[in-house]
């Protein structure tokens, strides 16, 4: 699993490094069962704060998505399988979305601030499951 | 300790020192002359022992300044400091090599004056040697005492400044109020040598070290002022 | 057993009239990586000498291991717990590295062997090269090397990747997140390098004129923190006051660029209350969070 951080993104590190996980899992390169690598090597290989990525896993499994076996480290969830079918679906929906937005004349930026300016806005009113920006 | 390891590195500035001293006997050589000989070498070695603590303490304390905390931190201070090793610890080790370097210093250059200087050294009495060189080093100590004490917040030129200024007050201060003869510590290397008198002058001696014992604490309870 | 490494409360300095710490307050959770931010003479330097015992604070107190090191004794004890590298990596000129760390070993009985020669191959310090021909990113190097090696808990390092090219601070910050991870030690570090501050701090602290400004774990800093980009149908829109969590405002024309740290929905609520104001929103890095809490700027209105 190749991964790829922005520290100055402004994103927080532990989020980035979720959506990374929840990519891969959605994209089938991680499966169910599958390990992720140790909380303390991925600290190293990726020089990022330990913590860090302790807060990601521990988030990763509160969301279902990972479990954590105390002393055997971090597997890939068997529901995770399941879930994917419902982003297969979301796939699906936000495809014909975007299609129909660019066909009336926006451009990528603008569709895309559109969308996270959405997202923001239920963020902050509560709306939103889990901790996506 | 592997202190001592730290400071054979300043060796050099010892060696300077030494140089000048042998050059002042040197020039204040003159074969021919026994009574004159003596008395050059009388004006010669006060001199040096006045210079030689400051410098050694100058030196000392100078390279490696964890006195001067707050002037930057030149050479290693912020690492000494930073070691599990108590402040007068520290401090104790920098005096007890500087004084023992003074020392062995003055004793040398006494030992080359004798040496050198035969007609002189024939009319001196080997006891009367001896206790001059032993006055000459409780003075050194307290000088040594004094360049200590103003180290702790004097920069090396004023340091030298201060202390030539301290000495003359002193001496001032002495004659001013009469001061009696025992104690009267600048008499020691002039008309109370023991080169002269054939006397250890005990008083002086005493008071002198005191004196270096009371700049020592002195400097001392600055340091422990400053820093933990 | 403390929660906390170093604790600082209202920590007063000042040089001949200058006020370099002003009741400074600083907590630094144990286990933690926390970095120490401020620009020059902000008062960083100054706070980690009389966390190292060197400096005498004038007011407040500092506790290292729940220990107050105004106490001589208690300060030597926690220097014997701590690994510190200097803002000046001053070591002994006159050594060589070899007799440098042969030095500094008897005064640590706990020095680890394995991490000694571990970090002598991975830092490429030669070992008889004297200590003035070392550039200053080595002698860097090699007070870290002596930091470690002596099992401290806990790691007070100012400026540590101060003269190191990128390749060598990648190294440097790789082995402090591997020590941080395996041996549970605390590291406290000061940088100039917001981007190796957001790598590898989990917490941090904003120091500007002797005063702590921001103090905070940093990825929920950053969640809390958001630009708003407002476009106003004309400049007279602006309104006089803004609601809580506005930090700054800087205007160009009709366009407003507000950071906030907080209260995000209000604010939010606030433009949308004004005429025809659209707005973007951004995530906000350490270095906007950083510039725009110590930087003193004539347009800002709030």
């Amino acid at each position: 699993m190749i991964l790829r951080l922005n520290q100055s993104s402004g994103i927080p590190l532990y989020l980035q490094l979720m959506e990374q996980v929840k990519h891969a899992v959605e994209t089938g390169a991680l499966q169910s069962g599958d390990q992720l690598p140790t909380m303390r090597k991925l600290a190293e290989d990726l020089v990022m704060n330990p913590n860090t990525v302790a807060r990601a896993y521990r988030e990763l499994e509160h969301e279902g998505i990972v479990e954590l076996k105390h002393g055997s480290g971090a597997f890939i969830c068997e529901s995770t399988a399941r879930k994917s079918k419902v982003t297969k679906k979301a796939q699906a929906v936000v495809q014909s979305a975007v299609e129909r937005l660019v066909a009336s004349g926006l451009s990528g930026d603008e569709i895309r601030r559109l969308v996270e300016n959405e997202l923001a806005l239920l963020r902050d009113e509560g709306k939103l499951q889990g901790s996506g920006s | 300790m592997l202190w001592y390891k730290a400071w054979l590195e300043t060796r050099w500035r010892m060696l300077m020192p030494l140089a000048l001293v042998l050059f002042v006997l040197f020039t204040g050589h003159n074969k021919g002359q026994l009574v004159q000989g003596q008395k050059s070498v009388q004006n010669a070695l006060p001199f040096f022992w006045i210079v030689l603590p400051l410098v050694i303490a100058g030196g000392g304390i100078n390279t490696e300044a964890p006195f001067r905390v707050l002037k930057g931190l030149n050479g290693s201070t912020g690492f000494t400091l930073s070691l599990p090793v108590s402040r007068f610890r520290l401090f104790a080790a920098r005096v007890v090599f500087g004084m023992t370097a003074t020392a062995g210093f003055l004793i040398a250059a006494c030992c080359f004056a004798w040496i050198a200087f035969p007609e002189v050294s024939a009319s001196i009495a080997w006891n009367d040697g001896l206790r001059y060189a032993a006055t000459v080093l409780a003075s050194s100590f307290a000088i040594f005492g004094l360049a200590t004490l103003f180290a702790t917040f004097l920069d090396q030129q004023l340091r030298v400044l201060a202390c030539m200024g301290s000495i003359f007050f002193m001496r001032w201060l002495f004659a001013w109020t009469n001061v009696p003869e025992a104690f009267d510590i600048f008499r020691m290397s002039g008309e109370a040598s023991p080169l002269i008198t054939h006397v250890f002058p005990w008083a002086s001696v005493l008071l002198c070290f005191g004196f270096g014992v009371l700049f020592l604490l002195g400097a001392l309870k600055i340091i422990q002022q400053k820093a933990y | 057993m403390n929660d906390f490494a170093i604790e600082v409360s209202g920590l007063k300095k000042s040089y001949r009239n200058q006020r370099a710490l002003n009741h400074l307050d600083l907590r630094v959770p144990a286990g933690s990586i926390f970095g120490f931010l401020g620009r020059n003479g902000a008062g960083k330097t100054t706070t980690i000498k009389i966390l190292m015992g060197m400096l005498r604070a004038d007011g407040g107190t500092a506790r290292i291991f729940g220990m107050d090191i105004g106490d001589p004794r208690l300060c030597m004890e926690a220097r014997s717990r701590i690994g510190f590298v200097t803002e000046d990596k001053d070591l002994f000129p006159y050594m060589t590295v070899e007799q440098m760390i042969r030095f500094t070993r008897p005064f640590f009985p706990r020095w680890r062997d394995d991490l000694e020669s571990r970090y002598l191959k991975i830092f490429d310090l030669p070992p008889k090269r004297k200590i003035s021909d070392l550039s200053k990113g080595m002698r860097s190097k090699l007070m870290l090397l002596i930091a470690v090696c002596h099992g401290a808990e806990l790691l007070i390092l100012d400026e540590p990747t101060d003269g190191l090219d990128p390749a060598a601070t990648e190294e440097v910050l790789r082995e402090l997140v591997a020590i941080a991870a395996s041996q549970q030690t605390t590291i406290f570090f000061s940088s100039h390098q917001l981007t190796e501050v957001e790598q590898i701090a989990d917490s941090i602290c904003i120091v500007d004129k002797g005063r702590a400004i921001v103090t905070g774990v940093l990825d929920d800093l950053k969640a809390r923190y958001q630009r708003l980009q407002v476009v106003l149908e004309n400049e007279s829109a602006v309104p006089a006051r803004w609601v809580e969590g506005v930090d700054h405002v800087r205007r160009e024309g009709r366009t407003l660029s507000i950071l906030a740290s907080g209260n995000i929905s209000a604010i939010v609520g606030q433009i949308e209350s004004l005429p025809g104001a659209t707005f973007e929103r951004f995530p906000v890095g350490l270095k906007e969070i950083f510039l725009e809490n110590v930087r003193s700027d004539e347009n800002a209105l709030v």
